[in-house]
């Protein structure tokens, strides 16, 4: 149950750069899980080659990842943001494999040792017992969460970038530039997948193919409804209880179908999400 | 016209490897153009193809496997039960579009992985050997003798695909996909169009697959994950998605560029996206828009004209 809350906090980080994106792009982004893994590999590259400690290869690995969000749009996004909706996101598609592949290529297919945030040993506290790793994982993701809130809620450029997710033609009539929005939103999620990767990669191993992770993003942003931040938390955590009681209860290999099925279920007979009522499209 | 050139007279020039190549090519072609009529013409991303793809390669298989049923009467029935599987997951989704149904299929290709990989009957994670094809009592297991029933199939599929994009039906999707209200006020039934679209879409893979099952031989649970149905995907646009000399176009590439990028060992696939990417930010629209060149050539200069005839 714990355990499902700690990996349902990462899942809901997922889930709000996936928003993110989708709002204020228009795109979902399918090279997120990979950005994802490509952030690991810079902390894990920066520590074993570079020989850094952890925290200034974090720092290395969020910045280069949030670079990378600035390429993405610069390079790719920005030159096809008029074609059809296929084509762009075919573009993170590809964005993804080459991300993978490059990777793979790089170094090795084999998983990687990722350090804990923190210790792995645990206190026992009154018959309860409380591992740190653990509570890094919550906390990292509960402050980047608050960090975002703050952002979003209390300053201009927050504002800003909420107004263009919220609708894009009145943002630009009442001034907020258009491709400075889209542009930090690819920077900010960039980050946001780098932060989230290392927060993750501990739990599992790190191999090129970690980004399938991204899924479980997917899962948990349509639970939310695919529009809302505070609702993409919410289905984060949701699906990382529900993952974690599958497992459980029924077997683990349902662990792993489990968010799937949730997609698909959702999808299928809430297409709004949990918790938003059906919008009406007007014409 | 040139493909069928192309397909007949390889035989007599291609090499045995040179020949599999070419099977290859027109069976992942007729696989992608059951893509080509549901996201190219349709405007529908489905990543569930090689989901399809499974599904009939598994059904013809156990079909023969457990009731004896030779392959070639297997395959029809095993792609008609892969339409039927896309049918009504067309059917669960019919309120869905754009990016939710692309996430739905995303999640089915998932669902139907893990499922192979955890039924036993289907081999799990080992998979299956593939039976060979028995026609009139010949056991057709030579290089040419694959080579001339697959083209053969996917040849027709790729033919059937074509007419389908040009038909009356085929209009009324592309119609559907440039404006779906101006469609849908005009009586378009967009429900059951796209539902079909998705289980004609969902034939095409399965048919087209389980040929392509007798070409590999082999049915490895690995080769049906979301990459692969991602990688058709990556096929169509390469090759340009309104038609399906794109899907053929596409296959061509997917299939003969990494046959030279081989000296690259390791970094071939890395190379390969990257110009995958590169190639969708400058071509959006696919090299079989190669072909339309020329036209947009002479009416820029017919325009030039026109304009040059009104200052005058």
């Amino acid at each position: 149950m714990l355990g499902g809350v700690i990996a349902g906090s990462v899942y809901a980080l997922i889930a709000i750069s996936l928003v993110l994106i989708h709002n204020g792009t228009g795109v979902v982004n399918f090279a997120f899980g990979d950005q994802l893994m490509a952030g690991v590999y810079v902390l894990v590259f920066s520590q074993h080659f570079l020989g850094l400690s952890l925290a200034p290869a974090v720092a290395i690995a969020v910045v280069v990842s949030g670079l990378f969000g600035l390429a993405i749009q610069f390079l790719v996004m920005a030159p096809l943001r008029n074609r059809p909706v296929l084509i762009p996101i075919v573009a993170t598609i590809a964005i993804g494999a080459v991300l993978r592949e490059g990777i793979r290529a790089f170094m090795g297919p084999n998983a990687w040792p990722v350090p804990f945030l923190l210790s792995t040993s645990p206190y026992h506290i009154g018959g309860v017992s409380i591992v740190p790793s653990d509570l890094a994982i919550l906390g990292t993701s509960v402050i980047i969460m608050l960090c975002l809130y703050a952002f979003f809620e209390f300053t201009k450029y927050g504002q800003a970038i909420l107004a263009a997710c919220a609708n894009p033609t009145g943002a630009l009539i009442v001034g907020i530039p258009a491709g400075a929005t889209t542009t930090s939103i690819w920077i900010l999620s960039s980050m946001l997948a780098a932060i989230a990767g290392i927060v993750i990669a501990p739990l599992t191993t790190l191999t090129p193919d970690i980004g399938l992770i991204a899924i479980k993003g997917f899962a948990a942003a349509v639970l939310g409804g695919f529009a809302s931040l505070p609702g993409a938390v919410v289905g984060g955590v949701l699906l990382g209880i529900i993952e974690a009681m599958a497992g459980y209860y029924i077997s683990s290999a349902m662990k792993d179908i489990a968010s799937y099925a949730v997609l698909v279920a959702v999808i299928v007979f809430r297409p709004t999400g949990l918790f938003n009522r059906a919008s009406i499209r007007k014409v | 016209m040139l493909w069928l050139a192309i397909a007949v007279s390889a035989p007599f020039f291609a090499g045995q490897h040179l020949l599999y190549n070419i099977g290859i090519v027109a069976t992942t072609a007729a696989i992608v153009s059951g893509l080509t009529l549901i996201s190219g013409v349709g405007g529908l991303i489905s990543i569930a193809q090689s989901a399809f793809v499974a599904i009939g390669c598994y059904c013809a298989v156990l079909l023969n496997l457990h009731l004896g049923i030779p392959m070639l009467i297997g395959i029809p029935i095993a792609a008609a039960v892969s339409g039927a599987v896309g049918w009504l997951l067309g059917f669960l989704c019919l309120r869905l579009d754009g990016h939710f149904l692309a996430l739905v299929t995303l999640a089915f290709s998932g669902i139907v992985h893990y499922a192979i990989i955890n039924l036993d009957i289907a081999g799990g994670a080992v998979g299956l050997a593939v039976p060979t094809v028995t026609l009139f009592g010949f056991v057709m297991d030579s290089p040419m003798a694959i080579y001339v029933i697959t083209v053969v199939a996917s040849g027709l599929t790729l033919w059937f695909i074509g007419l389908l994009i040009n038909s009356r039906y085929g209009r009324v999707l592309r119609a559907l996909r440039q404006s779906e209200i101006a469609a849908v006020s005009l009586g378009v039934d967009r429900r059951s169009l796209r539902t079909m679209a998705l289980a004609t879409s969902a034939v095409a893979g399965g048919f087209a697959g389980s040929f392509q099952m007798l070409q590999v031989t082999y049915l490895d649970p690995h080769q049906f994950t979301i990459v692969s149905s991602v990688f058709y995907i990556a096929i169509m646009v390469v090759g340009g998605m309104r038609s399906v000399h794109g899907a053929i176009i596409g296959a061509a590439i997917f299939v003969f560029v990494p046959e030279f990028l081989s000296g690259l060992e390791t970094y071939m696939a890395f190379i390969l996206f990257l110009l995958v990417t590169v190639f969708i930010v400058i071509m959006p629209d696919g090299l079989a828009s190669i072909f339309s060149v020329p036209g947009r050539i002479s009416r820029w200069i017919s325009s030039r004209f026109e304009r040059k005839n009104k200052n005058a």
